[in-house]
């Protein structure tokens, strides 16, 4: 009978990340050729493609965004990379070719807290996965140790510990609710200006160039409100793209 | 031999001259001699209090004021101090003097030569204005609070422009024996079309407005003009009056002396709105005659300064061409100079490298690649403002930079003659580092899909199983220590659970025809029910104590004689003996009857005891 309830627990879990689409294989293949005969233009239309039918991975956002550095659009590489940092925060290949957009285009790299750099080593699904995890054993650790008291130190120790991972998973959720709240804005314009209003001749505050990296602090209509370092101005959101992922 | 040596001491006697005189003419030409007179404008009655200070002079005869008619003057006396800084040491030694005006009118002290023993030293002339003493004041609020204190509001530029940055002062003019505490704060202030940066406090200052003497406290902001029109600024200022309070009653007060008034009378502050005088700041629209098309919004007085290196380089090596702004205005809204190249070259965008908003500068860097021998110079680069003091628009151009370029190895005249057959020479093939290549298809793709009532349920079951999890075990852990608290309230608890298995006993005893063992059975039901029930002892369990308990618990008499009724035939066939109760079929019909009854007496003994 239990084995009946977990089977059936477990079809009714996975059923519900079962997809009836056909993984665009083909067009991940497609794309490499194109780019393999310098074709980028077209490698990056066939990656938007991908990307339009819902389908995210940060291979897809890696390969775009080489495809559009080798187009030589920086922001909107820079942006891509982004991405699919969000998704595999640790990939050697992503961050390499990020440093090395921000290097040919003179870029300085965003300027991040220890904390952050802590925060930021696991992506929101693994942040996610941790959390439920250390949820439930915190709770199953608490309730061995309420009704079977007396019981090896073990069991203590276990919720403690499980409390504290639960902590440090709390603190990765509320990092990446950050990050979805005030997300990075890449300048994908060539040549952008922050403006002191949102309005299209106010007077311009700080340049922004091509592949600056800046805070999203609010949106309103076309408009995008930016910091850089303590300065926060306005930029239009067609010179500009949100790093973000859809939950 | 004797006149060599005379020679060689008359040299050395004059060498020695010399240098002293050098040193003497370094020392009075080194020698600082500054008059400072503090406050300029006074009233009778008060006085002044002259300083001159000499720097590094510590052997200087004492200095002396010229005499000014309309003024005693007094020696304070004389202060010196030394420091060392950086290992250099250095004196200075201040004479002070007392003036003491003996009218009112506009005076001058000097200017005057300090003869220093090694040389005269010219000091300039210091104004000082004595105001008439006013008629004392019946009382603060009798006078008119205008003519106490006021506020205004000025800017240091008599024509701003938009985009214009510039300085705006709040003073806060009050009469001395005004007193007023170091808040204050700003209220009403529209800043529509400004930007302002915070304000900060200026050295106090004395003023004389209409012939009457005002201490000037003064609040600077550095402000951005980002609008054109006009716009009228009348900032409130809150401020806070110290004032005796005169209203405190001394009748019975012990200390109520002159005396102890100096060491016990009391203050209070007083808040106070000072309205500014009203003031219209009037911006003006960037002119459009004569904007040079390099202007892209600079206002101010600014240099600049490009300068390109290397200038003798190879075809595809890099030029760093960096552009220098310095000077005092919006330099936020500067952005780099556009240097506008042929397609000779090839162009990378500015960045800056350097900024420093106090000093005014920026600092940009861009780099240059000549993409052939042709590119035989840098076109100059030019950068506009506009220039408020000047009211017109001025350009600043540099360059052009003649470049030396010599062709790289590769683009040479030489060439390889290639013998047929052999294999064609391989591209050069770049080094150094490049964009990672393309990763492979995922092994598992990931839709984005929406969050479906089944996710949703599972997403919600998975966070809330564990909380219920933790109160369920919490409940119960709270329950049983509860219990083992109270042991009594366990066994009441338990009893009817108890009362139930006995009962289960005697049905069993009465199928096998066992009429005593199944009476023995219900007795035991009704002792293990009534006895934690009631907190009675096995041997005070009776019929007339559990009647009489539950009749006082409120059981309804009916239900307390159907239960005195289960007791009594209980007793009976239980103390009979087998064979003794009449007919077996008798008691056992007897006996199902009183279990049944007791069956339904339960709940209701169970709900009244509790």
């Amino acid at each position: 009978m239990k084995r009946i309830l977990l089977f059936t627990l477990l079809a009714v879990a996975c059923s519900g990340y079962a997809d009836d689409h056909t993984v665009p294989d083909a067009a991940f293949s497609a794309a490499r050729s194109l780019y393999d005969t310098e074709n980028y233009a077209a490698a990056a239309a066939k990656y938007d493609d991908i990307l339009s039918e819902g389908w995210q991975t940060a291979e897809v956002y890696f390969n775009r965004g080489t495809a559009l550095a080798r187009l030589g659009k920086t922001g909107e590489a820079i942006a891509s990379f982004e991405t699919a940092l969000l998704l595999n925060p640790r990939d050697a290949d992503t961050l390499a070719n990020l440093k090395f957009v921000r290097s040919n285009a003179g870029l300085p790299a965003p300027k991040q807290t220890l904390l952050d750099r802590a925060l930021g080593y696991l992506a929101p699904r693994e942040w996610r996965l941790l959390s439920i995890i250390a949820w439930w054993g915190f709770a199953a650790f608490l309730c061995v140790s309420r009704l079977l008291p007396g019981r090896a130190a073990w069991i203590r120790n276990g919720y403690i510990i499980s409390l504290a991972i639960l902590l440090i998973a709390f603190a990765g959720r509320v990092h990446n609710w950050q990050q979805v709240r005030a997300p990075a804005v890449v300048v994908t314009a060539k040549s952008a200006q922050a403006l002191y209003a949102p309005l299209p001749d106010a007077t311009r505050f700080f340049d922004t160039p091509e592949g600056s990296t800046l805070q999203l602090v609010e949106q309103t209509g076309d408009w995008l409100r930016v910091r850089s370092g303590a300065q926060v101005g306005w930029l239009p959101a067609s010179a500009c793209t949100i790093v973000r992922v859809a939950q | 031999m004797k006149r060599t040596i005379h020679r060689i001491r008359a040299i050395l006697n004059t060498f020695f001259l010399v240098l002293l005189a050098a040193l003497v003419a370094q020392s009075v030409l080194a020698m600082d001699v500054t008059l400072d007179i503090e406050p300029q404008v006074l009233q009778l009655g008060e006085a002044a209090v002259a300083r001159i200070t000499l720097h590094d002079a510590p052997n200087a005869p004492p200095p002396r004021l010229p005499a000014l008619s309309g003024f005693n003057i007094d020696s304070l006396g004389r202060e010196q101090s030394y420091s060392i800084v950086n290992g250099k040491q250095s004196s200075q030694v201040s004479y002070t003097f007392r003036l003491t005006p003996l009218a009112a009118g506009d005076f001058q002290i000097g200017p005057f030569q300090y003869d220093t023993g090694s040389g005269l030293i010219n000091i300039p002339a210091v104004a000082l204005q004595v105001l008439a003493r006013g008629e004392p004041a019946a009382g603060g609020s009798a006078q008119n609070w205008d003519d106490l204190m006021f506020a205004a509001v000025t800017v240091n530029s008599p024509t701003i422009y938009a985009h214009q940055a510039f300085d705006l002062v709040l003073s806060l003019y009050t009469q001395p024996g005004l007193n007023l505490d170091r808040n204050i704060s700003l209220s009403n202030f529209d800043t529509t079309g400004l930007t302002l940066s915070p304000f900060e406090e200026l050295p106090p200052s004395r003023e004389s407005v209409s012939g009457k003497l005002y201490e000037v406290r003064r609040f600077r902001t550095r402000a951005l003009a980002i609008a054109s029109g006009n716009f009228a600024l009348s900032p409130n200022l809150q401020v806070n009056l110290i004032v005796q309070d005169g209203n405190r009653s001394r009748r019975n007060d012990p200390f109520a002396d002159s005396f102890f008034q100096g060491f016990f009378s009391r203050v209070e502050t007083r808040p106070q709105t000072v309205e500014c005088r009203p003031f219209t700041l009037q911006i003006h629209e960037l002119p459009s005659d004569g904007r040079p098309p390099s202007f892209s919004g600079a206002v101010g007085q600014y240099s600049f300064d490009v300068t390109a290196a290397p200038l003798q380089l190879k075809v595809g090596d890099p030029i760093t061409l960096t552009l220098r702004i310095q000077g005092r205005g919006n330099m936020d809204a500067i952005s780099a100079p556009i240097v506008t190249v042929p397609d000779n070259f090839r162009s990378y965008d500015a960045r800056l490298i350097e900024q420093q908003p106090n000093a005014g500068l920026k600092v940009f860097e861009q780099v240059l690649i000549p993409r052939d021998g042709s590119a035989s110079e840098i076109p100059a680069v030019s950068f506009s403002y506009f220039d408020p003091t000047r009211e017109r628009y001025e350009t600043i151009v540099r360059g052009p930079f003649p470049l030396a370029l010599s062709a790289t190895a590769s683009a040479g005249t030489a060439s390889v003659i290639q013998s047929p057959g052999s294999p064609a020479p391989a591209a050069p093939a770049p080094l150094g580092h490049d964009l990672v290549y393309l990763k492979r298809a995922p092994d598992h793709w990931h839709m984005r899909t929406p969050e479906t009532a089944q996710t949703r349920t599972i997403r919600i079951a998975v966070n809330t199983v564990p909380a219920l999890a933790i109160l369920l075990a919490f409940g119960y852990a709270r329950r049983r220590e509860r219990s083992e608290r109270n042991p009594l309230e366990l066994l009441r608890r338990r009893a009817p659970r108890s009362a139930r298995a006995a009962l289960s006993r005697s049905e069993a005893f009465l199928k096998e025809g066992d009429i005593h063992s199944a009476a023995q059975a219900l007795s035991d039901a009704l002792n293990r029910f009534f006895g934690p029930l009631l907190d009675l002892p096995p041997g005070r369990i009776s019929s007339d104590e559990i009647c009489h308990r539950m009749k006082a618990n409120g059981l309804p008499e009916a239900q307390c004689t159907s239960l005195h009724d289960v007791f009594s035939v209980c007793e009976r066939l239980r103390y009979s003996g087998p064979g003794a109760a009449g007919s077996t079929a008798e008691a056992k019909q007897e006996l199902e009857r009183i279990t049944q009854q007791f069956m339904e007496l339960l709940p209701a003994c169970q709900r009244v005891a509790r």
